[in-house]
């Protein structure tokens, strides 16, 4: 059926490429704004607006915390589908096991824990049944950050980056995982189409009609990052492994549970409590005893990650784990300790070279290390990522035009708006969710699910939007909207940061003069993007038919 | 697609879309059946040759992704559909019965 290997290349490259591109947009837009995810967290949560904090003390800190942690309604009324019977009050569930999180750019700690189910599951093969609490906790006092705050970055844009914020989120994982697959076959695809590497890498006419600099942005962006590219989007994949191929969940699950015994008698961890009570000795103790053999060892270093497993049992054990702000791998060099007792347990080993590899490849990935220059660069990375995907599909668009605007102008306004939904109107209905998260109420019932639902009204109509003012398509003409949405770019940029300032007091000059970086950085980089939209917006206009590539793709570069 | 491909036969246009189906399918789901049972089966033969379990896992995903890719692009080039089909399916489920009875024997000598 293709008379050709590059014919079948190219039949994969733009099938996949036009039917996952907006999702891999998506991916990439979201995943950018996630390597900023925690100082995004800074401007839309003004009470978390101070010093970055080490692991607080957990006897002094954190017990009490997780006696008052009680398990999140949601898990529990999914849970309650899967048991036999009615589950007993959730405040009456006993915790089994906790844990923290912190890194160097977090204020905030992340805690949270796994509560008992006395009752038996519906389905056997069911095991290792518990509810989930989590919570976001000011380690300085102890206390819970309000409910009806979201951590826009964390919790929103991150999750958006790997899971579209699909209901259930299994289903985003999927079609993301899809996408990263067509992110993989459509560089090698594309490789096959082109072959010419170096001369791809230095050909940009921007001068040239639009169909023509489009393609030569797209071949451009495309080899310049195309390491960056294959190896997030196979790293993602990785990260995801046993998800998209659970093999050990199912096949192989036999194997796996016996590994688990064997490895639990091989470290001394116990894999199962021993149903006896026993009392928890100080883990500042075994904290203090951690950094110590660290520093023994040469690492000195902070506490990324504690759990304690069997809590309140005599199998129970405390894990120790240090934070990854030097290295690539994100924690590691676990110590763990009889919690009842204090004794160390276990020490990890130095890690194989099959288990530093993958550390390695994961750690790239969610780059937890502390290097700001590096930061920025996975930044322009993403957004060169962006920029290719875009062009892609605008040069889909450009050479189809003609045609298609005598035979099925419908299709080609509808293709069209697509592509301003996925560039301008994704940018316009992250802005949209900012500018709600500092101007609705602060004490609105469910802000959270308000600034949500703002967030995807805004994009929905952004895609109305593009197709009603679609019609100079059909004369040969760029879309109205592609102008008109620059311009809503730069007002609402403009407006956000405006916000911030009204509502906090945290202007753009005071930030900068004392140093607060994170809300410092996202004002800067909202008044950068409203810049460049509205030049982008002014060349539009000035240029019309034949500017979408030139004047409205760094609108994208500027994101950060 | 709106880009068709050359043809020197002239099939009618429903044989065509399903021949294009029938690949689209296996690139998607014979794919991943090859890879499922072709990974599984490298990760008990690790196991058999005493590798460490976690380790096993972690090889065997490193190759399955990149090993995915490689059989879904070669699904597109390869000239028969039915030949994609049969290698793709036949040595997924071959592969899946291999790694099964293998891990059992496995357990059963451990």
């Amino acid at each position: 059926m293709f008379d050709t290997f590059r014919q079948a290349m190219a039949w994969v490259h733009t099938g996949f490429g036009l039917m996952l591109g907006y999702v891999l947009m998506v991916v990439f837009f979201f995943g950018t704004l996630s390597v900023f995810d925690r100082e995004i967290d800074r401007w839309a949560v003004p009470e978390t607006r101070f010093a970055v904090q080490p692991m607080p003390s957990f006897d002094q800190v954190l017990a009490p915390v997780f006696q008052r942690l009680r398990p999140d309604p949601d898990d529990v009324e999914r849970t309650a589908r899967r048991v036999a019977g009615e589950l007993p009050d959730a405040a009456s569930l006993p915790l089994v096991s906790l844990f923290a999180y912190t890194t160097h750019r977090d204020p905030v700690l992340l805690v949270g824990a796994e509560f008992g189910v006395p009752n038996a599951p519906l389905d056997p093969a069911d095991d290792h049944l518990h509810v989930h609490g989590r919570a976001q906790v000011d380690p300085r006092s102890g206390e819970f950050l309000p409910e009806n705050r979201l951590q826009i970055g964390t919790e929103f844009f991150y999750p958006m980056h790997y899971s579209l914020n699909a209901s259930p989120a299994i289903i985003g994982y999927w079609v993301v995982g899809l996408a990263a697959m067509s992110m993989l076959a459509a560089l090698v695809t594309g490789l096959v189409i082109h072959r010419r590497l170096l001369r791809e890498l230095f050909t940009f006419r921007p001068r040239k009609r639009t169909q023509r600099s489009t393609l030569d942005l797209h071949n451009l962006t495309g080899v310049v990052a195309l390491p960056f590219h294959f190896f997030f989007a196979l790293t993602g994949l990785l990260i995801f492994a046993a998800i998209y191929l659970p093999v050990h969940d199912s096949l192989l699950q036999p194997l796996d549970r016996q590994h688990e015994v064997m490895e639990a008698a091989r470290t001394g961890l116990p894999h199962e409590p021993a149903g006896v009570p026993a009392p928890l000795a100080s883990v500042d103790a075994m904290v203090a005893q951690a950094k110590a053999r660290w520093a023994q060892r040469g690492i000195p270093g902070e506490v990324g990650f504690l759990t304690i497993e069997h809590v309140g049992d005599r199998n129970g054990y405390v894990s120790v784990f240090r934070a990854g702000s030097d290295r690539v791998a994100l924690v590691g060099e676990g110590i763990h300790f009889r919690a009842s007792s204090g004794e160390i347990l276990h020490e990890d080993p130095a890690p194989s070279a099959v288990h530093a590899v993958s550390e390695f490849l994961t750690g790239l990935h969610l780059q937890h290390f502390r290097h700001w220059l590096l930061r920025w660069l996975y930044v322009v990375g993403g957004l060169v990522g962006c920029v290719c995907i875009a062009t892609g599909f605008i040069f889909f668009t450009e050479r189809r035009k003609r045609q298609w605007a005598l035979h099925s102008p419908q299709a080609l306004r509808w293709v069209d708006a697509f592509a301003v939904t996925a560039v301008t109107g994704m940018v316009l209905a992250v802005l949209g969710m900012l500018v709600a998260n500092r101007a609705l109420p602060a004490d609105l019932p469910a802000r959270a699910m308000w600034e949500e639902r703002v967030f995807w009204c805004t994009w929905l109509c952004t895609l109305l939007h593009a197709y009603v003012r679609s019609a100079a398509l059909i004369r040969g003409e760029v879309s109205a909207a592609w102008r008109e949405q620059c311009i809503g770019i730069a007002a609402l940029a403009v407006l956000a940061v405006a916000l911030n300032w009204m509502t906090t007091g945290d202007h753009l000059w005071h930030t900068v003069t004392t140093g607060y970086w994170p809300v410092a950085g996202v004002d800067a980089s909202l008044l950068t993007v409203a810049f460049i939209a509205f030049t982008a917006a002014v060349r539009l206009d000035g240029r019309g038919a034949g500017a979408t590539s030139t004047a409205v793709e760094p609108v994208e570069v500027s994101r950060g | 697609m709106a880009r068709k491909p050359l043809r020197h036969r002239q099939p009618g246009a429903l044989v065509r879309r399903s021949v294009l189906a029938a690949r689209v399918f296996a690139s998607l789901f014979g794919s991943y059946a090859f890879v499922w049972g072709a990974s599984s089966l490298l990760i008990v033969a690790q196991v058999a040759g005493g590798i460490a379990w976690d380790e096993a896992w972690m090889v065997g995903m490193l190759v399955a992704f990149p090993g995915f890719l490689a059989v879904f692009l070669w699904s597109y080039s390869a000239r028969s559909v039915l030949r994609v089909w049969v290698c793709l399916f036949g040595v997924g489920a071959a592969t899946t019965v291999l790694a099964a009875q293998w891990q059992l024997r496995l357990l059963a000598g451990v």
